[in-house]
């Protein structure tokens, strides 16, 4: 075998524009953090930098016909991936994510400031740092209920494939692949088919052992299999507990925590594609505003307090002025932010009526496909359920009950309690009512209780019969499940319910997290009670009390440090000091 | 020294200013034998800058002092000439006390109060090193040659390290006017690997008050009654009265400010490298940076009953002595004025306070503590609060007790140590209200609710006060309660009407109606300051329930202490430069975590996960 003519690779070179080093300073110093080392006097003169990442120098050479690396590019490999890509996203820099690991390791693709390509690699050891043995092994649906063709079961931890065993009778869990079982419960009683996938630590999504059943959409059996699992010894998982846990092994980084949790929860592609232009900015940019609007009055209070025989109080008329006007657009916001709770939760709507109205072909119909059971017996609707469907790119959240009657046999009894709650708790009520024959007493008794909620009135089998039609409050509909004009209709009357005649914008849809939202019903109240005090004529620290907790509220949506830059404000403006 | 061999379990504090003194009184008060070591034991607590204690948020932190048993507000009652609550109009939570002082009667007064303390020994002595072994303070070595031991050691030697004293052309060492400086000390420090940094600060020159015409200035009076900062003080005078005048400087000053600026050592002689504060800044800085203000208002005060000199407040200048005369003759009523002093600047050496723990001790050498301008702050309230808790946690460490930790939200000291050990200073550090986030809870007039138990708790605070604050507490909480229940004869108050006949409570808390309008229905005993206090609390209520809350959902994170040998490096999801800082400073707990700067919220988050799972680990439970 012939001897390689080169014992290693000395250097990387990659090019830059003339005169680009300080740019180049920054991507590659700063951001990328590899470590500068002087260039060597003789060569100094020719410009361009040199690093060194690891034992490797990477050398940055100015070409005076620069044309940038498209294809050809260095890979750098990196022990705090995550940690860069936040710094890189920080600095607005694109990442190209590629989502096939390269032999089980994440990488990206940025460029430099200059168009040359570069690839970065998660480097992270393997077994990484986070010691996971002590964690309980946690258990939850993983799909969104009621909806899907497959509902996924997802079990996390130490635990996952001793309990996975249970399960599945036994039966070896090739990694990474899905293997056809029989799901039986902690006793051996059989639950369902279903497909069972193995993820070893540290190649999964939280970076512990993962195991995934993939059951029929159905979500009892889903929810047996959780049940199961419990009994089995796993624990049921808290809300975002699977994030936190991905996130502990540096799986993914804290910017992205929020947005995949919503991503995870969209229903519709609106809700996901708000939950994008969430992490765009849109946000951080008008809450900047209105704290600097909240600045100059803060700065001119704490000024005149701590130097009072130098710096006069605000005026309040102009503060009142500035507090109202900023009240309006704290108002604005939260309004955006319901726009965004709307596209992330979507809107519920309970479809309630007297037995064989037909609620569940109208349900039917909304999804457009057959999927609640339907018969011309009376009752056969035994339990509600939940199915979701699209207006306006908002998800609707359709409670079908079982028919609210008087008598009901027993087994029926938990589904109409079960009724009750989704009448009462619902955001608009749906009453199909059958306009073919005259009006049962539970059908008026519908009617009257539901006087002054958000209803519509559904007169239903219109291709029947009109008889029972009359004149009602709300919105009424006449029509018949199976002409598509009254679907139209009361798709429109669910929007005109749910979120009025506009249709929800995502540009102003910013606040994408509950938190958030929070954030800003807080400022909001803060910002109420500082003009309510100022109205009132209460002194004005306490006035600038509320304010300072208005900004801090602002301050949690944005990541600026408030104190220390006022403090420098107020310096540069104010001349101070005796 | 007899009384101090190397075995005893004693406090040495270096330094005999605001800090110094303060950190011995709280130790020898707290009955562990203590020593003083100062360069003049006649000139401890001169004075050397402005003639004022207390003011915005200052004034909280002598009453805070006062609460906790400490010396500075019961001195400055004893040497008041001139008293004046700030910020009266602008909320109860930041009304502050100021005073003027009689200068020599407050050396002499600290003084005399070190005297009675049988535990305390003070010493003339300038200190040279210490005595360090094996990562601990055993003591420390003089100048002439005198040694002298202990393991609990308070540096407390304000500008004195590395002093330098600026005046034009002039450079020379020294601390203060006329004073020299330590200069082997901050080698020793250096040597022992302490983070240096160098401070500048400066004093306006003073004038004969014989030779100005107050008749050209504007009169700021005094108090017609007396205040105070300590209720251990008697309520009376302790001597005239005397005003103060402001004045403003004009186009002649700026233009001399501008034609000597060449021989300024800040500006054209480029001689000062250290950073002076911004709140501060001498009239060069004023004139150069604030160029479009056509004057800038100085403040004209005595310093003494008998003294000569006034401070010509706002004009901190280190321009030559001959120019500063001429300066001063451009301004009302000084014409003919005869300068008695001239201003100059100081730089001087610090610690950097980051260096300590919460307790004020060094991490790096055990039983030694730093305070006052050392730790890079300014201002003699500022530097007497760390010398309190830098003594008293130098004799609790010396009886094997646990330290005494003030929280943020327990009262400015605590957010002045939180912020200087956390934080660090880029420039001297003066305690406004806008650095306390809390402040609706720090007032002045409820310091002693707040920190007095504290104090009787280390055994600083003596039966008497310990007495009185228990009865006042127990009178205002009588009247708290009563207010409540009891309903007033009429329907209108100082012309605001209610519904039906208003409790004392409900009428308090209409923004216009104060205490003075319901005397009538109030006990006629009731001192006036307990009615302030009464006034205070009903008022604030709302707003004290809102902070409290807040306070409540923050404890978790002040409670929440990350393990000492915590391997932050370990935490690969924490930024780099959070990681960094926070393997260099090791903040004790999570909260003091999230205020060092460069530690982003989402490190908070991260960190605060990583000590949950901690937490969770030996239960093993779900939270």
């Amino acid at each position: 075998m012939k001897r390689s003519a080169s014992t290693r690779v000395d250097h990387l070179q990659i090019a830059i524009p003339a005169g680009s080093e300080e740019a180049a300073r920054a991507f590659y110093g700063a951001l990328l953090a590899l470590r500068e080392v002087p260039k060597p006097p003789e060569l100094r003169a020719r410009g361009g930098l040199w690093f060194q990442s690891g034992a490797m120098a990477v050398h940055l050479g100015v070409d005076p016909d620069f044309r940038p690396a498209t294809k050809g590019h260095v890979a750098f490999a990196c022990a705090e991936y995550a940690a860069l890509l936040a710094r890189l996203r920080a600095a607005a820099i694109a990442i190209r994510t590629d989502s096939i690991p390269l032999q089980g390791r994440a990488h990206c693709y940025v460029d430099d400031p200059f168009g040359n390509r570069i690839e970065l690699i998660d480097d992270a050891p393997d077994a990484a740092n986070v010691d996971t043995s002590a964690e309980p092994t946690i258990v939850a649906v993983a799909t969104p209920p009621g909806h899907g063709a497959i509902a996924i079961v997802r079990l996390s931890g130490a635990e996952a494939r001793a309990i996975a065993a249970k399960l599945v009778a036994g039966v070896a869990l090739e990694p990474r692949r899905a293997t056809r079982v029989a799901l039986v419960d902690e006793s051996g009683r059989p639950i369902d088919d279903a497909l069972a996938l193995a993820f070893p630590a540290p190649h999964s999504a939280t970076g512990e052992d993962v195991v995934e059943f993939h059951l029929h959409g159905a979500p009892v059996l889903a929810r047996e299999v959780v049940r199961a699992a419990i009994a089995c010894g796993a624990r049921q998982a808290g809300p975002g507990e699977f994030t936190r846990r991905a996130f502990l092994a540096g799986k993914i980084d804290l910017d992205g925590v929020g947005a995949i949790g919503d991503l995870i929860a969209a229903e519709t592609a609106s809700a996901a594609r708000a939950a994008l232009a969430n992490l765009g900015g849109g946000l951080l940019a008008k809450v900047t505003a209105m704290r600097a609007t909240l600045r100059e009055p803060l700065e001119q209070l704490a000024a005149s307090i701590d130097f009072p025989d130098e710096v006069e109080e605000p005026a309040r008329a102009p503060l009142a002025e500035t507090l109202h006007a900023l009240e309006g657009e704290l108002a604005q916001l939260q309004r955006d932010g319901e726009v965004g709770r709307l596209l992330r939760e979507g809107v519920s709507l309970a479809i309630v009526g007297p037995p064989n109205a037909g609620k569940s072909s109208l349900l039917n119909a909304l999804l457009g496909e057959e999927r609640a059971i339907v018969s011309e017996l009376p009752g056969t609707t035994r339990d509600s359920i939940e199915e979701r469907f699209v207006v306006d790119g908002v998800a609707v959240r359709a409670v079908d009950t079982a028919g609210i009657r008087a008598h009901a046999d027993r087994i029926e009894a938990l589904g109409i309690e079960r009724s009750e709650r989704a009448f009462e708790s619902a955001r608009i009520l749906l009453l199909v009512l059958d306009a073919s024959i005259p009006l049962s007493p539970s059908a008026e008794s519908l009617l009257a209780r539901s006087e002054g909620r958000a209803r519509i009135v559904f007169f239903n089998k219109a291709d029947l019969d009109t008889s029972a039609v009359r004149a009602v409050s709300g919105i009424s509909v006449i029509g018949s499940t199976r002409w598509p004009k009254t679907l139209h209709e009361l798709r429109a009357a669910i929007a005109q319910l749910g979120w009025g005649t506009e249709r929800p914008d995502l540009e102003r849809a910013h606040l994408a997290f509950g938190e958030q939202f929070d954030a800003v019903a807080r400022a909001l109240d803060a910002l109420r009670s500082a003009c309510a005090a100022l109205d009132a004529h209460e002194p004005l620290d306490l006035v600038g009390n509320d304010l300072r907790l208005v900004d801090a509220a602002l301050a949690q949506l944005s990541p600026a440090e408030a104190s220390e830059e006022m403090l420098a404000s107020i310096f540069a403006r104010f001349c101070i000091g005796k | 020294m007899e009384k101090m061999r190397s075995d005893d379990a004693g406090v040495i504090v270096v330094g005999g200013g605001h800090a110094g003194v303060e950190a011995a009184h709280a130790a020898a008060k707290m009955g562990v034998p203590t020593l003083l070591l100062t360069g003049d034991p006649e000139r401890i607590c001169t004075l050397p800058c402005n003639p004022s204690i207390g003011g915005s948020a200052k004034g909280q932190l002598v009453r805070e002092i006062d609460a906790l048993g400490g010396a500075m507000g019961v001195l400055a009652d004893s040497c008041s000439l001139h008293a004046r609550f700030l910020n009266e109009s602008k909320g109860p939570a930041v009304r502050a006390l100021r005073q003027l002082m009689d200068k020599p009667s407050y050396n002499r007064a600290a003084l005399r109060l070190l005297q009675r303390l049988p535990a305390l020994q003070i010493e003339a002595a300038m200190v040279e090193a210490l005595i360090v072994v094996a990562g601990e303070v055993r003591g420390v070595r003089c100048a002439d040659g005198r040694a002298f031991f202990a393991r609990h050691i308070v540096l407390a030697t304000g500008t004195f390290l590395g002093g330098k004293l600026f005046r034009g052309e002039e450079v020379q060492p020294g601390g203060r006017y006329a004073e020299a400086p330590a200069i082997g000390l901050s080698h020793a420090l250096h040597e022992l690997g302490f983070s240096m940094q160098r401070l500048k600060t400066g004093t306006p020159p003073r004038v004969d008050r014989n030779s100005v015409d107050y008749g050209a200035m504007r009169v700021q009076e005094p108090s017609a009654t007396p205040l105070l900062f300590s209720r251990r003080s008697e309520a009376r005078f302790v001597g005239a009265q005397l005003p103060c005048y402001l004045i403003d400087t004009n186009a002649r000053t700026h233009a001399l400010v501008r034609e000597n600026l060449h021989r300024s050592p800040l500006y054209g002689l480029d001689l000062i490298r250290g950073i002076g504060p911004r709140y501060c800044p001498s009239i060069e800085d004023k004139v150069v940076k604030f160029a479009h203000n056509p004057t800038h208002q100085l403040f004209i005060e005595p310093e003494g009953w008998e003294e000569p000199t006034l401070y010509v407040g706002g004009f901190s200048t280190s321009l030559p002595a001959e120019v500063q005369i001429q300066m001063l003759q451009t301004l009302p009523g000084m014409e003919q004025c005869e300068m008695l002093r001239a201003g100059y600047a100081v730089e001087y050496d610090m610690v950097a306070p980051t260096e300590l723990d919460d307790t004020l001790q060094t991490r790096r050498i055990a039983g030694l503590y730093h305070c006052g301008q050392l730790n890079g702050t300014s201002g003699y309230e500022e530097a007497a609060a760390q010398g309190l808790l830098a003594g008293a946690n130098a004799a609790l460490a010396a009886r094997g007790r646990e330290p005494l930790r003030i929280a943020r939200s327990e009262g400015y000291i605590g957010v002045l140590v939180d912020d200087l050990v956390g934080k660090g200073v880029d420039e001297p550090y003066r305690m406004m209200t806008s650095r306390a986030e809390h402040r609706v809870l720090l007032r002045h007039d409820n310091a002693d609710r707040r920190l007095t138990p504290h104090g009787r708790d280390i055994g600083l605070v003596d039966d008497e006060q310990w007495t009185g604050f228990c009865e006042e507490i127990a009178v205002l909480d009588r009247e708290i309660a009563e207010s409540e229940r009891c309903r007033l004869p009429v329907r209108e108050v100082a012309g605001e009407r209610f519904q039906g006949p208003p409790t004392l409570a409900e009428a308090l808390r209409r923004p216009q109606i104060h205490i003075e309008d319901l005397r009538a229905w109030l006990p006629e005993g009731l001192g006036a300051e307990t009615g302030e206090r009464l006034e205070i609390e009903i008022k604030l209520e709302g707003y004290v329930k809102r902070e409290e809350q807040a306070v409540a959902q923050a404890a978790r994170r002040e409670r929440l202490v990350i393990p000492h040998d915590f391997a932050y490096d370990r935490v690969q999801a924490l930024s780099t430069e959070a990681r960094e800082k926070l393997l260099r400073q090791r903040p004790r707990t999570l909260g003091a975590a999230a205020r060092v700067p460069g530690v982003a919220p989402a490190d908070v988050a991260i960190l605060s996960l990583h000590l949950q799972r901690r937490e969770e680990r030996p239960r093993g439970v779900a939270p």
